[in-house]
C-alpha cells in the first residue's frame, strides 16, 4: 500500500509552518535556531517524498546536501549565539539592538 | 535572563498568526491538487547504492536507480563544511593576552 503523496506534503508542510511560528515569536537565540533546523527538515521531507513520486534518486541526494549545509550553519550559528552571550550576558535575540560605534 | 523554555505571557503571538495562515493556506493548496499515481522504486532496486552512485559520478551497476550527478555539488559541499569548521573554532576562540603584555603589566 503506498501512502498518498499529499499526505507527506501536509506533515512537511505542518513542520515548516511550525518552525515559522518559532523563528516568528521565540525570544531565546537557541531555540531561534532549532526553528530554522525545523524548516530545513520540512524542505527535507518535501525533497524525500517527490524523490518517491517521480521514481528519481536526485531528491533523496540533494537532501543529503540538505543535512550538511544545515549543520555547517549550525556551527556558525553557535559560534555567533557564543560571542553574544559574551558580550551580553543573555541569549535574548531583543537585548543587541544597535550596532557599536 | 532567558534560562529554560517556557511560554511568556507578556508577548504577543500576533506574527504566530502569520505561520498559522500559511500552514492553512499551503495546506489547502496540496491537498485539493491533484496528482500523478506514484512511480515509485522497483521492487529489487539498490537505493542507497544509487545515492553512492550518484554522489561520485560512477555509472552502471545492476539495479540502480537513475538521478543527476553529485559530484560537482560534493565537492563544493566538502569546502564549505571545512569554511563552516573554521569559522566555528574562530567565534569560539578566546582572546588570550600575549605574554609581551603580560610581561609589560608586571613590570609596570
Amino acid at each position: 500500500m503506498v501512502v498518498p503523496v499529499q499526505y507527506y506534503l501536509l506533515l512537511s508542510a505542518a513542520v515548516f509552518s511550525i518552525g515559522l511560528f518559532g523563528i516568528l515569536t521565540r525570544r531565546n537565540a537557541l531555540l531561534f535556531l532549532m526553528s530554522v533546523e525545523l524548516m530545513l527538515n520540512a524542505a527535507n521531507i518535501n525533497l524525500v517524498a517527490f524523490s518517491h513520486q517521480w521514481g528519481n534518486i536526485t531528491g533523496q541526494t540533494f537532501s543529503l546536501f540538505v543535512v550538511g549545509l544545515a549543520a555547517a550553519e549550525v556551527a556558525v550559528g553557535i559560534g555567533i549565539i557564543l560571542v553574544l552571550f559574551r558580550n551580553f550576558n543573555d541569549v535574548d535575540v531583543t537585548k543587541p539592538t544597535t550596532l557599536r560605534w | 535572563m532567558t534560562t529554560s523554555p517556557e511560554l511568556l505571557e507578556d508577548r504577543n503571538f500576533l506574527p504566530g498568526l502569520a505561520a498559522v495562515a500559511f500552514f492553512v493556506v499551503i495546506g489547502v493548496t496540496m491537498v485539493a491538487a491533484s496528482y500523478e499515481p506514484a512511480v515509485g522504486f522497483e521492487a529489487g532496486a539498490h537505493i542507497t547504492g544509487s545515492i553512492g552512485r550518484a554522489l561520485v559520478n560512477i555509472s552502471g551497476g545492476e539495479a540502480t536507480i537513475p538521478g543527476a550527478e553529485f559530484l560537482s555539488v560534493f565537492f563544493t559541499i566538502s569546502l564549505v563544511l571545512v569554511a563552516a569548521l573554521i569559522a566555528a573554532v574562530m567565534l569560539a576562540r578566546r582572546e588570550r593576552e600575549s605574554v609581551l603584555e603580560r610581561k609589560r603589566g608586571g613590570e609596570d
